[in-house]
């Protein structure tokens, strides 16, 4: 069988055609394309599409696992600056990385400011893994002009947010927006100044899909040579490209040949606009062209099928791996699910979920358990440690009956993760001690009525004990603020803030405590003697 | 027996500042419902319409079935029987049968392996709908009975009384003075912080037990056993410790049988646990009323007659709706109330959540009305509106108007409490601008004269067991929901045989292990409940008394129960401790154990209705409230509320004020901000507990509980309720102290921000349009101001 393939071109000394002259393709490719990574940037671009849905943690987490599973080197956890809620999810991406010893590494984008790369060196504090900090800028004529922008305005920025980058030990990538059409000597004095600053990463961006393979080729070479000139070959290249023409593939296997370092894609290729590179396809195609070990197919489609959903995109019926249409041919690709029936509406299933194991310290002793990584607290205490004096009210943060105490901070449980108490110490009603040396917020409710189902009661009594311990002198005003997050349907409140008022003095020692308790002493009386039995049976 | 002691001259834990004994109940020691899990159990969720009316075409439930860890889908097909809390009026079923009556009607349940997929699976069952025309508020249920909601489909009726005292319309006229009014009272809901939840199992010998989170074991041990075609004897019902349930938990839920089938069914345990969001739809919270009212009196204040015309609200269903448009009249005849009085009711269907009984059924609507028309009346005629009160107090023993029997009756000392404690004489009418009191009273039932389902047998029951440690262990069929009636008879039985609170045990809501009461309901626990535990431990009092009487060689009359010991009673150095006591008796007599109930006597009006709302006690209730109005956004703060119950006696004083506070805290709840809204298409307007407000600490009035104690001769030890009368008077309170601060009536609950803005922009507009007339010449007449003369009849 005669391949075209194989009639591969005939490459001068710089990677340039010369002509078409045959020659075994793959070996050719295999050659030239040096073993190149993979960049996930479903989390980041694909969440600007148009569709705008953001998903939540735990989708994000089960992609980030089906990226591991298919190979990806290299994921974009997020944009932090873009929101709290933003950099609490890249924070936590990056924790279940480190915890689940996932190998890829975490990387994050920035606006070229220092506030922004600051936040990503915060969350790589608390996740206790460094995250490459992928700051973009514009660097075309048109984006200069549109922000009214000059090249010393952006060498100042590059300086100070890579020096910011350095300081915390993050490595820095400098994203030029828009690279395909920007001026080379705009780029060399940005690449100057972002190296002499500690980066060790160029982004080259085809961020309006304008670009075709032969400008890749010449770009490529174009950065190289200018890294060569800097001094700097340490420096690695990465290729992110869009998929305006529809060639946004063909083009990053493309740079993947012109010698970058780093290939970008997303799954399903979601991303602003029209998209990305798709990444399942990108992975496949490096997979046939032998630059990259070949990923399972069943791996890619549930990648895909993650992907999915955590986009709320749907998986066109056309998809090469994925869709509907191609699906029905590869009963084979679908090992995880042999032990399920196929339901007849193809339902997507249910990924396995994963255990994590972890361990927290509940009343001073250590306990372990493993979770799935959508466990929250509250379900981890109630079904899993059967811990179930922490109550379930409304399972939205609304009510306060699932608060328990962690690290002596009073929070919801059921708006916590089971995982982010991991070796931390959780205070739950169960730990208050009972009678005879009865706890003192216990031993004030229960004198003066501050429950009276007591369905509110355990939240109640936790947000009060993390009260007392910060403040041990409240006065009525502080404890009402306190609680004003718990809700009680009985008491209409006054008598729990009495309650508490009591055992704050209780623990001062200006009010006595266990008052009332029913005692539990008993002095035994004698044995039966000899004598006495023979008494009793006498008399 | 020989107790000559008078229930004032009691000693001993009755009426002392007990604890609560709630430890084990507040640290996941107790479980409640939800706390339950079972080996093997399965997860329930229930399929629930999205069409306020519908006809229920067909039902596929292939889709959810193949997924993974689904194991059962039941549809009304599988339970194809009626039920519903009042036996005259069945017209529920577990699952929707033909047609879903409202958004959230069940229409079918899923049984998986666990919660998620449970959830998941509900959304994959397929119901196809034809969907009807539907009347999702009162006006549309009045005007179009074409959408056929009532018995037999020709309109929306659910229930319509109309009863008449004496010659109104002779009265009204004769009247110096005629308020007519037209109120209209909000829906609102329980909001319990624990949703509903059951649990089912069915054990291999073919015993069916259901946990619940129910007021009412009984009723829905019967229930089950109808609907789901057992037999009761092969049917155990236990009732957990409830995490607050205030009405919306007395009567059988779907969950129930649903869990009860799929257990059957599946042959594993299976649980239900109510969202948040389900929990508003499952609703049978306070009815919306709208209510026409006219009040008359004569110019020394005293009243002639009232005449309501009362549209109630129901939802879907019936739920107690018979009961609620009976109470929504006739309660009002106490404490103060007229010669002469007319009420006609009319309760309509309507495609929204069914309602039902909430802490002061049906009677708390009417009562706003009222207590504002008498602070109108009083404004009216320039009489202090408590003083206007105290002159058409009903007395005690009595009947009123409506042929309701009254006993003790301590309005009087309510009236006298508030009025002392807030200061009422010297500040009502002299606060501030913007500052106001305002008054109101209220009674309520203790226990309804009447079981739900018509029988001779006792309401109430206790069983005693004594063990020869010194242990006495009540059984007791009433629900513990929050109310406290564990510890109520726990301290009735130490205080009648002399031990301490720790030495009793109670055991309560088990229809296997305790005899039946009828349940937390009508606020019914202390007085029947209590009579009935009263009788048992007396007799084995008796018991201790005598075989105590026979070792010390004595009279068994001067043999006194002390805390720890019986002595005699002119030499107390002579005496026995309880448990030897115990002991001594156990060998005279044999095991100790003793059963004791209550009935109620025969008792109510001789009409058809008369005996709805007859009851072998009455409670009072007075509130001051006082309030302080933003003129510039409208917004009322209630500052303080004082309210004085007539509970009898207060057998476990921190429970009663813990009941006074907690209901004066509802009330004022729904006067400012609960609104349980349904819109036109059916959907609840925010059914969570950020859009339906129920107050933080921070919302809360200062409340001052003031216990009152009349002494009821029936009452156990003189008791009655204090459970849900208390709540009734802080609405009219509140609207009436907003009059007092600035002069405007909000008639419409809840009185929101905008809503008394809205009046308090009417009122300025008025006044000045009043003076532009009166610049101009003084002969147009005056609008706005209170007229100078009592007006006649309108
Ligand atoms: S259950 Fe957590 S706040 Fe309600
Ligand atoms: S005690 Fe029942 S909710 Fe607070």
């Amino acid at each position: 069988m005669y391949d075209w393939n194989d009639s591969a071109p005939s490459v001068d000394g710089s990677g340039r055609v010369i002509s078409f002259s045959g020659g075994p393709v793959r070996r050719d490719f295999a050659r030239r394309v040096r073993p190149v990574k993979v960049v996930d940037e479903t989390l980041r671009d694909g969440l600007q599409s148009a569709a705008g849905y953001q998903p939540d943690v735990a989708q994000k987490i089960d992609l980030l696992y089906a990226m591991a599973a298919i190979g990806v080197d290299v994921v974009s956890v997020g944009l932090p600056a873009a929101g709290l809620a933003n950099a609490e999810d890249c924070f936590l991406l990056c924790r279940e990385i480190v915890r689940s010893k996932l190998r890829v590494v975490p990387t994050a984008a920035a606006r070229t400011v220092v506030a922004d790369v600051h936040g990503i060196a915060r969350a790589a504090d608390r996740a206790g893994i460094p995250i490459e900090v992928y700051a973009f800028i514009g660097s075309s004529p048109i984006r200069l002009a549109v922000e009214g922008w000059d090249t010393d305005f952006l060498v100042g920025a590059i300086t100070a947010a890579a020096r910011e980058a350095k300081a915390a030990g993050l490595p820095f990538c400098l994203v030029t927006e828009d690279t395909t059409r920007s001026n080379p000597d705009v780029l060399r004095t940005l690449y100057s100044a972002a190296i002499e600053a500690g980066a060790g990463r160029i982004c080259l961006c085809d961020t309006t899909g304008h670009v075709t393979p032969y400008g890749i080729e010449a770009l490529v070479g174009f950065a190289r040579r200018t890294l060569d000139e800097l001094g700097a070959r340490h420096v690695e290249l990465d290729w992110h490209g869009h998929n305006d023409r529809g060639i946004g593939l063909p083009n990053a296997l493309w740079a993947a040949a012109s010698g970058v370092d780093r290939v970008h894609g997303t799954g399903l290729g979601v991303g602003e606009r029209v998209g990305n590179t798709s990444l399942e396809l990108l992975v496949e195609n490096l997979g046939l062209l032998g630059a990259r070990p070949r990923v399972p197919e069943a791996r890619l489609v549930e990648y895909c099928e993650l992907a999915s959903r955590a986009l709320r995109y749907p998986i066109p019926a056309g998809h090469p791996i994925a869709g509907a249409e191609t699906r029905g041919a590869r009963f084979e690709v679908r090992p995880y699910r042999e032990t399920h029936e196929e339901s007849p509406a193809s339902e997507p299933a249910e990924p396995m979920e994963k255990l994590v194991p972890m361990c927290m310290k509940i009343g001073g002793s250590a306990v372990s358990l493993a979770v799935p990584a959508r466990r929250t607290l509250l379900e981890a205490l109630r079904y899993d440690l059967d811990l179930v004096g922490t109550k379930q009210g409304c399972d939205k943060g609304d009510c306060g009956a699932c608060t328990v105490v962690v690290d002596g901070v009073a929070i919801l449980s059921c708006l916590t993760l089971a995982l982010d108490t991991d070796g931390k110490e959780v205070c739950t009603v169960e730990t208050l001690e009972g009678a005879p040396h009865i706890d003192a917020l216990l031993d004030g409710f229960d004198r003066l009525g501050g429950g009276q189902c007591g369905f509110c009661t355990p939240g109640m009594l936790m947000t009060a004990t993390a009260l007392l311990d910060r403040n041990p002198r409240p006065t009525r005003d502080d404890i009402k603020c306190a609680i004003a997050g718990n809700l009680c349907r009985c008491t209409g409140y006054g008598k729990i803030v009495d309650a508490i008022e009591l055992a704050a003095k209780i623990r001062r020692g200006e009010a006595e405590a266990g008052v009332g308790l029913p005692g539990i002493e008993n002095t035994p009386p004698p044995l039966p003697s000899n004598k006495s039995s023979r008494e009793g049976r006498q008399g | 027996m020989t107790d000559t002691r008078k229930p004032s001259e009691l000693r001993g834990l009755v009426g002392s500042r007990t604890r609560t004994l709630l430890a084990p109940r507040v640290t996941g020691q107790v479980r409640y419902t939800d706390d339950i899990h079972l080996p093997r159990m399965l997860w329930g969720r229930i399929v629930r319409s999205p069409h306020p009316h519908a006809r229920i075409v067909r039902i596929d439930a292939t889709r959810a079935l193949a997924k993974p860890g689904v194991i059962a889908v039941i549809t009304g097909k599988d339970m194809p029987e009626r039920f519903g809390i009042i036996p005259w009026t069945p017209d529920e079923y577990p699952l929707a049968l033909e047609r879903a009556r409202f958004i959230g009607d069940a229409v079918a349940a899923v049984a998986a392996t666990d919660e998620r997929i449970a959830h998941e699976a509900a959304e994959l069952v397929d119901v196809e709908y034809e969907v009807l025309p539907a009347a999702t508020d009162l006006q549309t249920a009045i005007d179009k009975p074409e959408v056929g909601l009532g018995k037999g489909g020709k309109d929306n009726v659910s229930k319509e009384v109309d009863l008449a005292f004496g010659d109104v319309d002779a009265a009204l006229a004769e009247s110096d003075v005629v308020i007519t009014g037209d109120y209209y009272y909000e829906g609102s809901a329980h909001v319990p912080i624990e949703t509903h939840c059951a649990i089912a199992n069915l054990d291999k010998n073919g015993l069916l037990t259901v946990w619940s989170t129910t007021q009412v074991p009984h009723y829905l041990h019967r229930e089950l056993s109808r609907v789901l075609r057992v037999s009761p004897t092969r049917i155990r019902v236990i009732q957990p410790p409830v995490g607050g349930a205030f009405g919306g938990k007395s009567e059988p839920f779907s969950l129930e049988f649903c869990a009860a089938k799929l257990a059957m069914i599946t042959g594993r345990p299976v649980k239900f646990l109510y969202t948040r969001e389900e929990e508003f739809y499952a609703h049978r919270g306070r009815h919306p009323m709208q209510i026409h009212m006219k009040v008359g009196a004569k110019r020394d204040g005293k009243l002639t007659s009232v005449d309501a015309r009362t549209f109630i609200d129901g939802g879907a269903y019936s739920s107690f709706g018979l009961v609620t448009t009976y109470y929504s009249g006739q309660l009002l005849t106490l404490p103060a109330f007229a010669d002469t009085y007319r009420f006609r009711s009319t309760r309509l269907f309507t495609n929204k959540p069914p309602c039902g009984p909430k802490r002061g059924h049906g009677s708390v609507q009417p009562r706003f009305a009222f207590e504002v028309s008498l602070d109108k009346i009083s404004r009216a005629l320039g009489i202090d509106p408590i003083e206007l009160r105290r002159k058409n107090l009903v007395p005690p023993n009595t009947t009123t108007l409506n042929g309701l029997r009254v006993t003790s009756n301590g309005i009087e000392q309510c009236l006298d409490a508030v009025e002392k404690a807030s200061g009422w004489k010297e500040r009502f009418g002299k606060l501030p601008k913007g500052r106001g009191l305002g008054v109101a009273t209220s009674a309520y039932i203790s226990g309804t004269n009447y079981a739900i389902y018509p029988n001779a047998m006792p309401q109430s029951a206790v069983q005693l067991k004594v063990d020869r440690s010194g242990v006495v262990t009540v059984f007791s069929g009433q629900s513990e929901i929050g109310q406290g009636c564990d510890l109520m008879l726990a301290v009735l039985v130490a205080d009648e045989l002399g031990l301490d609170l720790g030495s009793v045990r109670v055991v309560s809501g088990d229809t296997d292990l305790t005899p039946v009461d009828l349940g937390a309901y009508s606020s019914r626990g202390t007085f029947m409940n209590g009579n009935a535990c009263l009788m048992a431990a007396r007799e084995i009092k008796s018991k201790l008394v005598a075989a105590v009487a026979e070792k010390l060689d004595v009279d068994p009359r001067s043999v006194l129960v002390t805390r720890g010991a019986l002595v005699v009673v002119h030499d107390p150095s002579r005496g026995v401790p309880v448990t030897e006591a115990i002991q001594l008796a156990e060998a005279k007599f044999g095991t100790l154990g003793a059963v004791g109930h209550y009935n109620t006597p025969k008792l109510g009006g001789d009409y058809r209705g008369g005996t709805i709302g007859a009851s072998p006690a009455y409670s009072f209730t007075a509130h001051v409230a006082e309030v302080s109005v933003d003129a510039r956004s409208g917004i009322v703060r209630v500052e303080k509320i004082w309210v004085a119950h007539d509970c009898g006696k207060a057998l476990c004083p921190v429970i009663v004020e813990g009941q006074m506070e907690g209901s004066a805290y509802m009330g004022a709840a729904e006067a400012l901000l609960e609104e349980h809204v349904i819109g036109p298409d059916g959907l609840h307007k925010g059914p969570n507990l950020l859009d339906y407000r129920i107050p933080t600490s921070l919302d809360v009035p200062d409340l001052h509980a003031l216990i009152v104690e009349s002494e009821d001769q029936e009452g156990p030890l003189g008791a009655k309720e204090s459970g849900e009368g208390p709540l009734h008077p802080s609405i009219p309170a509140i609207a009436n102290a907003i009059f007092d601060a600035a002069s405007v009536r909000i008639d419409r609950l809840p009185f929101s921000p905008a809503r008394v803005l809205a009046a308090l922009r009417k009122k300025q507009a008025d006044e000045q349009a009043a003076a532009v007339e009166s610049s101009l010449g003084g002969f147009a007449p005056r609008r706005g101001a209170a007229p100078p003369n009592p007006p006649a009849a309108e």
